[in-house]
């Protein structure tokens, strides 16, 4: 079932691959299309046959691969990878989509973007350690290529730095992984087996730092987040969209299954420096955001601001902020593809993105008003506007980890109030004001250019109406994600905060007549 | 008369859906949308024009004593952590619910005149109905967490409309700084609403206020906590109900559309602020401190909107500022702990000003023929004069307006002002001094507007004035943007372009009143202006029956006429009225007195007003510079130190340089295979070691 997620993108690449020359131009697109469009579908099927209530992984594959290696290809999906893997698929359609169907070298293009998407898929799928490896670092190199070829005046620059520091990150991992496995007596590189460890504390420590760095650069958080902005502004726009969609994900989604999980008590000793870092992150990311001038720069600096959330939810890690981390991790992901697409097609068809130099976009006649609406709403999404989804992810992040960072928790909403600050600066400028005569006479957008944006947009409203669709994936897998951590811990979980956060405190509903005995000061 | 209960959702829902209706139109169908404009128009006011009919019905059946309704569903839910969405109707909602309803209403008809020839006259209807939509949910909201997500929407409406006409740089910088300073006050409001949570375990305002009542009681939540909640979560009315220091933004916000002022930025949105405190009411009466600041912040800005109206010479911002200054008045009422009277003088005052906007509108309106569409010129008072010959309908509702703001009886502003002023002598009568000077400036400053908008001759063709009006805006762009901050050239080439508009619009040399749809509206609420003052006067205040504190019961009508009491506060604050007109009556009716020698004789207090208590200017230091230099430091760091420890900047691009020329000669395959190869056998060989 899930292996069709990771094999069908390698063939689709093989038959791109195998086209005769002549009919490269046209079919490549084509063909890609198709093969992505099939898995969006398949991946739709296959969570419409995921059981809610289930805390486990499920849909689980196992092949024996290397056994001398502890590599086994073992796949299986929980509440946590599931949505992620739902939006590879559909921002790999999107992306896919929204590529220039003029571009050159068009099949080694979509084999790359197909290769990448089956990289991404299979890495939130693996339960092996070294697979997972393996995926993590296949992804990388379609990325590098796509940035170095297609990319914008410092490509070269862009691509070797993003590629430098993903390598770096994925030795960090790799060693982590080795460590636990050779510590821990394990000849097997088991997801399963390896939670069972009982290494001591300080082992755990050097371990999960490790591997914390691995993937903060991936995430990016400040100070390992400079090969972001640099990566974004210089690839082009499908492979942004799937940059800060999906591929930073990657580092939050590593960063829970296997620092969080493997390492429980380590994890509670550094949560409150994470928590800080987090902080760092969202205030840094977005006051750094305010002084660019160039629009992609922005989003970019805004995506390290709002991977600050997650990691602040992460470090909270009760049920609730997990949930929050999840959702936040789809929104962003989301929102931060609305918000490349505009500014793709902004750059497409004025052929800048400096805010000094763009104006009066919105103009009815002879601008970009449609785009401009849509960057107006993904703006307002991110900046955390009700109904929009950026707001229930948010909201819920904030309720869960104000209960045991407060203070942090504080810091981090002011992120959210900077993010209006230099998204409306952008609208304003970029949107807003008369529309000078250098910039009239635009090429007209197409259809073809607004629907992706269109399909985003309608997510981000409906699931930030309804957002029981987004949040019921993973809601039984946030409970057991911490439960498994409580029951694995010698102490429990709320005896170490002093602040309150007893599953008792959780339970309290609104609609409960219990009024809170605990002081609180 | 339950049906008409459970279609109660009906009320936001409606003008939702014509909203989202037109919204997908324009997006679809643009064109051919914009072409059915009286369509779309009449589309859109009969469903507002309905879901005012179903608020009248619930307000008359609250009045015959049904018991408050609510209902509820489950929007999302986490685990154990629930979040309820519903309506609730009671007192307070059904009479905001009338409130917003009909002045919409009103404004939406207002509209079909106002932006007659405006190109985004779908649009703006899309938008109104959008807000009415927002606005209407936010009254129903059973729960705290809900008038936050409306409170929320509210806010990007205004955006929205203030940026209306986002060609003009004006409007695009008004509608940033609203919103932005109205994310500081709403910043405030999520933290206190997460802090209430936490300390209360709920979102419904009752159950909030109880527990922390008895958490506060018990001594488990120290009363400074307390207080820091309550205060937190003003801050939310604060920035929306234009308090001190937030209140930046709602002068500024006059570049949008005049409907919009009248609407949002008079009788509704800003209101809301007063409204939650209401709705919050259970859990501030718990802190006494809190309440403190409240009426203390409401004195402030009462006496600080008064006094910055005096001097302004923008019909609009005059207005801004007057209402800055009543919402002063309620908040202050809420914070003395009169219920009541705050949310009677919100009442008259949505009728009177918006009516006053809605004059004001169409004052512009007729300057507009004879200055042409500049904002600068159009509505600025040096400019009028003698409007009354040329528009008596405005000239007349415009009058009654002032009269029911300066408090004279028996307009509305006079009964609610007067039980404000009343409650707040006897809680404190120091606030009371504040309260009863800004009274007499307010009738100082709106006859002041009323003198020489309306009375005098029309200067509307003094070139001189004109010439030195745009001299000093050019000016005030220039210095509000320093040096650098825009090219030059930009600057006169849209001067150009306004003076090319207003060349094109110079038709005629005198003013005319408005068209029908405009001056009906004005009419009808003039009507609300004048009467519905009567139904909250001290000798029978059926509104105090209606309205009152949750927690308190109040039997039967009050009416405790004491006359000796009645009669000094009502006489004093009438007093100091007559004094105010006649002091603007001799300077600006009759010119026996020179207002420009007596601001030059005290020229400090004089600047003070003129600069608006200098709050812009101190922001712009102390916010504005103070984020951008951070901002730009944090970018320096990022470029310098993040990025230069980890450049190796010639390694780099050296290694690079070489690559890519393998890349660009399309041996791009053979490298990828080669990079992938090497990194499996690097797992492999680390693997087998």
């Amino acid at each position: 079932m899930l292996s069709v997620l990771i094999w069908v993108p390698i063939l689709g690449a093989v038959i791109i691959g195998c086209l005769p020359e002549s009919m490269v131009a046209t079919r490549s697109r084509q063909v890609a299309l198709a093969v992505a469009t099939g898995l969006l579908g398949w991946s739709l099927y296959l969570s419409s046959q995921f059981h809610l209530s289930e805390p486990g992984l499920q849909f689980q594959e196992g092949l024996p691969w290397i056994e001398s290696l502890g590599l086994t290809y073992q796949l299986g999906v929980d509440g946590l990878s599931l949505p992620l893997v739902l939006i590879n698929s559909l921002l790999s359609w999107l992306a896919i989509y929204s590529s220039d169907g003029q571009i050159h070298r068009p099949r080694f293009y979509y084999i790359l973007l197909l290769i990448l998407n089956g990289a991404v898929a299979g890495a939130f799928m693996s339960q092996n350690l070294l697979l997972f490896f393996l995926f993590f670092e296949l992804e990388l190199i379609p990325l590098y290529l796509v940035i170095a070829i297609w990319g914008g005046a410092r490509r070269g620059y862009a691509a070797m730095k993003f590629l430098i520091y993903t390598a770096v990150s994925g030795v960090l991992i790799l060693a982590t992984f080795f460590g636990l496995s050779l510590l821990s007596g394990s000849s097997t590189f088991d997801y399963a087996v390896l939670q069972e460890h009982t290494l001591p504390l300080s082992t755990q420590l050097v371990l999960l730092i490790t591997l914390l760095i691995g993937f903060g650069i991936k995430i990016p958080v400040v100070p390992l987040h400079t090969w972001l902005p640099d990566a974004h502004v210089e690839a082009p726009t499908p492979a942004s969209v799937l940059l800060a969609g999906v591929l930073l994900k990657l580092g939050t989604y590593g960063m829970l299954r296997f620092g969080l999980q493997l390492f429980p008590e380590a994890w509670r000793v550094i949560a409150p420096g994470l928590a800080t870092l987090a902080v760092v992150s969202v205030l840094y990311g977005s006051f750094a955001a305010i002084a660019q001038t160039d629009m992609k720069k922005i989003v970019a600096y805004s995506s390290v601001g709002h991977m600050g959330y997650i990691l602040l939810a992460a470090a909270a890690a009760t049920p609730l902020s997990l949930l929050g981390a999840i959702a936040q991790m789809i929104s962003h992901g989301l929102i931060s593809a609305l918000l490349f697409l505009g500014v793709g097609a902004v750059y497409a068809k004025t052929g800048t993105r400096d805010i000094n130099v763009l104006r009066g976009l919105l103009s009815p006649e002879r601008g970009l008003p449609l785009i401009g609406s849509l960057m107006i709403v993904g703006a307002m999404a991110s900046a955390g506007i009700p109904g929009m989804m950026g707001f229930v992810a948010e909201f819920i992040v904030y309720r869960s980890s104000f209960e045991v960072f407060p203070v942090q928790t504080l810091l981090s909403m002011v992120g959210t109030g900077l993010t209006a600050v230099y998204f409306l600066i952008m609208i304003n400028k970029v949107f807003f004001g008369r529309l000078p005569d250098s910039l009239a006479n635009l090429p007209r957008v197409r259809w073809h250019d607004r629907v992706p944006a269109m399909i985003v947009t309608v997510l981000i409203v409906f699931l930030g109406l309804q957002p029981s669709w987004m949040t019921r994936w993973s809601q039984t897998t946030a409970v057991a994600l911490v439960e498994d951590r409580l029951n694995r811990s010698t102490t429990t979980f709320a005896e170490v905060r002093s602040v309150p956060s007893d599953p008792d405190w959780l339970s309290l509903q609104l609609t409960g007549s219990e009024s809170p005995k605990r002081p609180i000061h | 008369m339950e049906p008409l209960y459970e279609y109660a959702w009906l009320i936001p829902v409606l003008p939702l859906a014509g909203a989202m209706l037109l919204g997908l139109g324009l997006i679809s169908f643009n064109k051919t949308v914009n072409q059915i404009r009286k369509g779309s128009a009449v589309f859109i006011v009969s469903l507002l024009g309905a879901a005012m009919v179903l608020s009248f019905l619930l307000l008359g059946s609250q009045i015959q004593g049904h018991p408050p309704y609510t209902r509820l569903i489950e929007w999302a839910a986490a685990g154990d952590f629930h979040l309820t969405m519903g309506y609730t109707v009671d007192h307070l909602t059904a009479m905001m619910l009338v409130i917003v309803t009909t002045v919409a209403f009103f404004v939406m008809i207002y509209t079909d005149g106002y932006m007659a020839h405006d190109p985004g006259y779908v649009r703006f209807y899309a938008y109104l109905s959008l807000f009415s939509s927002s606005m209407l949910g936010l009254v129903v909201s059973p729960n705290l967490l809900q008038v936050y997500v409306f409170w929320e929407l509210v806010g990007m409406c205004s955006y929205l409309l203030i940026g209306f006409w986002y060609d003009r740089k004006a409007a695009a910088d008004a509608c940033q700084k609203a919103f932005v300073t109205n994310r500081v006050g709403d910043f405030g409001l999520l933290l206190g609403i997460l802090a209430l949570f936490w300390a209360t375990g709920s979102f419904e305002f009752d159950i909030m206020g109880e527990r922390l009542g008895e958490l506060v009681q018990t001594g488990a939540l120290g009363s400074g906590l307390a207080a820091l909640f309550a205060i937190l979560v003003f801050l939310g009315p604060v920035a929306k109900s234009a308090q001190v220091p937030l209140h930046v933004w709602l002068p500024d916000a006059m570049e949008g559309p005049t409907p919009i002022s009248a609407l949002i930025h008079a009788a509704t949105m800003v209101a809301a602020g007063v409204f939650l405190i209401a709705r919050m009411y259970p859990v501030f009466e718990h802190v006494p401190s809190a309440m403190n600041v409240i009426a203390w912040t409401g004195a402030v800005t009462a006496f600080i909107g008064a006094t910055t109206a005096i001097t302004q010479n923008d019909i609009k911002k005059g207005l801004a500022y007057s209402t800055m200054s009543q919402l002063g008045y309620m908040v202050m009422a809420m914070g003395v702990g009169a219920y009541g009277a705050g949310l009677f003088h919100l009442m008259t005052h949505a009728y009177f000003k918006a009516m006053l906007f809605l004059g004001s509108g169409s004052v512009i309106h007729g300057m507009e023929a004879v200055v042409g569409h500049d904002p600068t010129l159009a509505q600025d008072m040096r400019l009028m004069g003698g409007l009354r010959k040329y528009m008596p309908i405005t000239a007349i509702t415009f009058l009654i307006g002032t009269l029911a703001i300066c408090g004279i009886p028996p307009f509305a502003g006079f009964w609610s002002k007067d039980e404000i002023l009343g409650a707040t002598f006897a809680a404190n009568p120091a606030l009371w001094g504040i309260g009863w000077l800004t009274a007499g400036i307010t009738a100082f400053y709106m006859f002041r507007m009323y003198f020489s908008t309306f009375e005098g001759s029309f200067r509307g063709n003094d070139g001189e004035i004109k010439r030195q009006l745009k001299v000093a805006e050019l000016q005030r762009m220039g210095l509000s943007l320093g040096p650098g901050a825009m090219n030059p050239q930009e600057l006169t080439m849209d001067a150009e372009v306004d003076e090319h508009d207003a060349s094109n619009h110079h038709h005629s040399s005198s003013p005319h009143e408005s068209p029908i749809t405009m001056t009906l509206p004005l009419i009808a609420l003039a009507i609300p202006s004048i009467v519905i003052g009567l139904v909250g006067t001290p000798f029978a205040n059926y509104f105090e029956a209606f309205i009152h504190p949750p927690g308190e019961i109040i039997e039967g009508i009050p009416s405790e006429v004491e006359w000796g009491e009645f009669l000094t506060m009502g006489g004093s604050s009438v007093g100091v009225a007559l004094i105010g007109i006649t002091l603007a009556s001799l300077m600006y009716l009759s010119r026996k007195i020179d207002p420009a020698a007596i601001a030059k004789q005290i020229e400090p207090l004089y600047k003070l007003s003129l600069n608006k208590w200098y709050f812009d200017d101190v922001y712009e230091v102390l916010f504005v510079q103070g984020s951008r230099r951070l901002a730009r430091q944090v970018m320096e760091v990022d470029l310098r130190i993040v990025d230069g420890f980890v450049n190796l900047a010639g390694f780099v691009t050296l290694v690079t340089g070489e690559a890519l020329k393998y890349l660009e000669t399309g041996r791009a395959q053979f490298y990828a295979l080669i990079v992938f190869g090497a990194v499996l056998g690097l797992v492999l060989l680390s693997g087998v070691t």
